[in-house]
């Protein structure tokens, strides 16, 4: 979950992993941009979506005299879920959700990450340290439980300060605590680099000519940093939509009525024996979800790591 | 105070057991099947029913929980007896009794053909040592309450007296017991298991293992007790009202429901307190015939914190949100199994119920109306609320329902899932504090069968607070209605006071969001006859009364 953040590659290792997980490196880019960008599409067009699906997420459309969850049918093609809402709809608005706590939690982890991790890279010495104890103390803690600890700390969104006002204040405790959490990954990654970066001949000319500490950090060492740093956001987005996922289906994630996909699986799980559809709907769509943007953070470390690149152009021996 | 948690909440257990083990089930029923009950040899009457788990006690003043009740029942005998088709009061060890003018002093003629199952005849002074023991400090009997209404028994408890003022042994079969004041649940509540007599001898001699090998003078004796297996029940030869037609009663000892339910199917138990659900498909359609349903003496409701916006001074606003829930599609179609929609507070089975209650059937039209009325035409200027749920799938389920049942109204209902401890802390508050919780589902299990254990117990202003009253309902009316009905003693008076009261608190006053009236199912064999379905639940079916009938 947490941990696939980022995973690590030592120089030798790349290409053993590389054959085995897909043949041709062009392949994870198809997949994961087909999974990706259809379920930007049905978040992005959800209300259109479920307008020609016939749903509302929240109306109980089954028939008032059958037991829901009813079997999918012309009306209803996944079904309607135990409370006889239509599944599809559901399902169409839960990949706004998921999108949304995704990207949202990955920005919040990311502006923290990049400031704790430029500022420990360049600055050095003492503020270093500190900001990597720091990082360490929030890597040392196991994600999920932090995140468990974090949402019993706010035990009631719709009356705390500042999320009261917001139209699902649930939501964005979720994005709030996943970006806490994300951050200490981006925050290495990012010190590492600038370490890297700032010792190389350009970050000197860019001093020698006066330039200030802001302004190597911003204008020269961050943008070279960006291409590790898309890989482990486009990484982060999916762990996030998972963490959801699983915060909800415990019952402390989203609240009810919001359409997550979790809460739908834990909502189906007492059906799933006997009605199957109402939580492998929402399994296969985490699933979906979760694979297209590992996927395309994989082929997007294949393009920005030459060392990984199959086509032969640079070499591990060039640096 | 009885709550109905640990039975809502052990479904949702049950399932998620069988959903996350899935081939456990399998290793459990292994465990549960390995060592089998004695074997029955030809033509004795042996009835084997399931508890989920062991009884917590055997002795009857610790006694709280129907699983201890469903064993300790059949041991003991008290002075009266509750008839549990009628819920009226019979004689059991006393064969009459008087009641004084000013209902305070009763006299009670005990048989003389009474034994305990350890031979000796039961005389007056068992009485004394019995009541004496329940209301002794040293045993701290969460069952005190049972003879509180005796005069002195409050300083008997403290150990400010020797004796209890309010009992009187006149002779070797008569007892005279006096109260403070006077209170008509009085005999009901002597039916109690706390009231059982027991014999000194055993239960003053720690030798004598009284809580694995109780001893009463009930139609059964306990003959064996295996841990996590089972328990057994002996016919006693010399009960005092006839000896019964079983021989031998086997209590299993099945913990998962799963199991328990394919032992049912393969003839290893004569009765099964949880029938599969409709969910079940074919196993639903198999066992269909056998589940017997009955009224539960319990109610289920939404309370509403009168003392916290919005519902506090606004019965319109209450009633609005009681015509918007669909309680008929809730009990009926999403969770057909152990309910009825409920129309009020004292539920089928208590005397007192009301037939023709109106209640508040589904009618979005009115809700809507009187939304508006009540001052938020649409929904529109409604504060924020916050239903309360103890954490259960079932809970979860009710509360999204009438969320959703709430929108289409248009009242925004947030639903707030908390553990059982800190839900109690929101709901109950205390005496002088409010809860924090503005509307919360709740169940009420009667404690004794009588109208007064549900309604003085949650909605007298004496009780505000942690005590039973959550809601903070105060009408002076309603008080006077219920006191009156405390002291007189004809039961169709009582009655009719109960249900003038109760119109009150329901129509008027719409202080609960009503919601169910709990109902008992169990299985049960074809040839298991003389079944008295009673509104104390599954487990006080009076197996004296059973026969097994195997054509």
């Amino acid at each position: 979950m947490g941990l696939c953040y980022i995973r690590r590659v030592t120089p030798d290792a790349p290409r053993a992993i590389h054959s085995a997980s897909l043949s041709r490196p062009g392949l994870s880019l198809i997949i994961g941009t087909i999974l990706v960008s259809s379920h930007l599409l049905c978040a992005l067009l959800a209300p259109a979506v479920t307008g020609w699906t016939g749903g509302d997420p929240y109306e109980q459309v089954a028939p008032r005299s059958v037991t829901p969850p009813t079997p999918p049918d012309r009306e209803h093609f996944l079904g309607t879920d135990a409370l006889g809402r239509d599944q599809l709809s559901r399902l169409i608005h839960g990949s706004r959700i998921s999108l949304q706590v995704g990207l949202v939690a990955e920005a919040i982890a990311l502006l923290i990450g990049i400031v704790v991790g430029a500022l420990a890279g360049y600055l050095g010495g003492r503020v270093d340290a500190l900001l990597m104890r720091t990082t360490d103390i929030v890597f040392s803690i196991p994600g999920p439980l932090l995140a468990l600890a974090m949402i019993a700390a706010i035990p009631e969104p719709e009356n705390a300060p500042l999320l009261r006002h917001l139209s699902h204040p649930s939501l964005a405790v979720i994005f709030i605590v996943l970006g806490l959490i994300g951050w200490a990954g981006i925050a290495r990654l990012v010190r590492g680099e600038i370490l890297r970066l700032r010792e190389l001949e350009f970050t000197s000319a860019a001093r020698a000519i006066g330039a200030g500490r802001s302004r190597v950090i911003v204008r020269h060492l961050l943008p070279n940093a960006l291409g590790p740093l898309l890989v482990a956001a486009t990484l982060g987005i999916g762990g996030n939509i998972l963490m959801e996922a699983w915060l909800s289906f415990l019952g402390v994630g989203v609240r009810p009525p919001l359409p997550s996909w979790g809460t739908m699986i834990t909502e189906g799980q007492a059906h799933f024996l006997s009605k199957p559809w109402v939580c492998i709907a929402p399994g296969l769509a985490i699933l979906t979800a979760v694979l297209g943007f590992n996927l395309l953070g994989d082929a997007a470390r294949d393009f920005v790591d030459p060392r990984r690149r199959s086509t032969g152009v640079g070499s591990p021996a060039e640096r | 105070m009885t709550t109905l948690p640990d039975r809502l909440t052990s479904q949702g257990q049950a399932l998620t057991i069988r959903l996350l083990l899935g081939a456990g089930v399998l290793a459990l029923c292994a465990l549960a099947c390995g060592q089998p009950a004695p074997l029955a040899p030809d033509g004795e009457q042996v009835f084997r029913f399931r508890l989920r788990e062991d009884p917590p006690t055997l002795d009857p003043a610790l006694s709280t929980d129907n699983l201890s009740e469903a064993v300790v029942m059949n041991l003991f005998r008290g002075l009266v007896f509750m008839n549990p088709e009628t819920l009226r009061v019979r004689p059991a060890v006393a064969s009459s009794w008087t009641i004084s003018e000013d209902r305070l002093r009763y006299v009670f003629s005990l048989r003389d053909d009474v034994r305990f199952h350890n031979g000796r005849r039961v005389t007056a002074d068992d009485v004394r040592y019995s009541f004496e023991r329940l209301l002794r400090k040293e045993v701290s009997s969460p069952r005190r309450f049972v003879l509180e209404p005796l005069a002195g028994a409050a300083a008997f408890s403290a150990g400010e007296s020797d004796t209890i003022a309010g009992l009187e042994v006149i002779d070797d079969r008569t007892v005279a017991l006096r109260l403070e004041k006077p209170f008509a649940p009085f005999l009901a509540m002597l039916s109690m298991a706390a009231a059982a007599l027991v014999p000194r001898e055993v239960y003053d001699d720690p030798q004598s293992r009284y809580l694995r090998a109780p001893v009463g003078c009930g139609p059964f004796r306990l003959t064996g007790w295996e841990q996590s297996n089972f328990i057994e029940l002996r016919a006693f030869d010399d009960y005092f009202a006839g000896r019964p037609h079983l021989d031998r009663v086997v209590v299993r000892i099945i913990e998962n429901r799963e199991s328990a339910l394919q032992e049912y199917r393969a003839g290893g138990l004569d009765s099964l307190d949880e029938p599969p659900g409709p969910d079940t498909g074919e196993v639903y359609a198999e066992l269909q015939d056998e589940v017997l349903r009955f009224p539960y003496i319990a109610t289920g409701y939404i309370g509403f914190n009168t003392a916290l916006p919005p519902f506090r001074d606004n019965a319109t606003l209450r009633k609005a949100f009681n015509y918007a829930v669909d309680k008929d599609y809730l009990w009926e179609v999403l969770m057909p199994r152990g309910n009825t929609a409920a129309r009020g507070i004292i539920p089928p089975g208590i005397p007192g119920f009301d037939e023709s209650l109106p209640g508040y059937p589904h009618d979005p039209e009115r809700a809507r109306r009187l939304l508006a009325e009540a001052g938020y035409p649409g929904g529109e200027g409604l504060p924020d609320v916050t239903l309360w749920v103890n954490t259960s799938e079932d809970n979860r389920r009710i509360a999204q329902q009438v969320q959703a049942d709430l929108r289409k109204v248009g009242v925004a209902l947030m639903i707030r899932e908390v553990d059982w401890g800190a839900y109690m802390a929101a709901v109950a508050g205390t005496a002088e504090q409010p809860g924090e919780a503005q509307m919360f589902r709740f169940g009420w299990f009667l404690d004794y069968p009588d109208a007064d254990a549900i309604l003085r117990m949650t909605l007298h202003s004496d009780n505000i607070g942690p005590l039973g009253n959550f809601f903070r309902y105060d009408n002076p009316e309603f008080d006077r209605l219920v006191d009156e009905a405390l002291v007189l003693t004809d039961p169709d008076a009582r009655a009719a006071l109960y249900r003038e009261a109760e119109r009150i608190a329901v129509m008027d006053d719409a202080v609960w969001l009503f919601l169910n009236y709990y109902e008992s199912s169990t299985l049960f064999k074809p040839y298991v006859k003389g079944i008295v379905p009673t509104p104390l639940g599954e487990f006080r079916i009076p197996l004296e009364l059973l026969r097994i009938e195997i054509p």
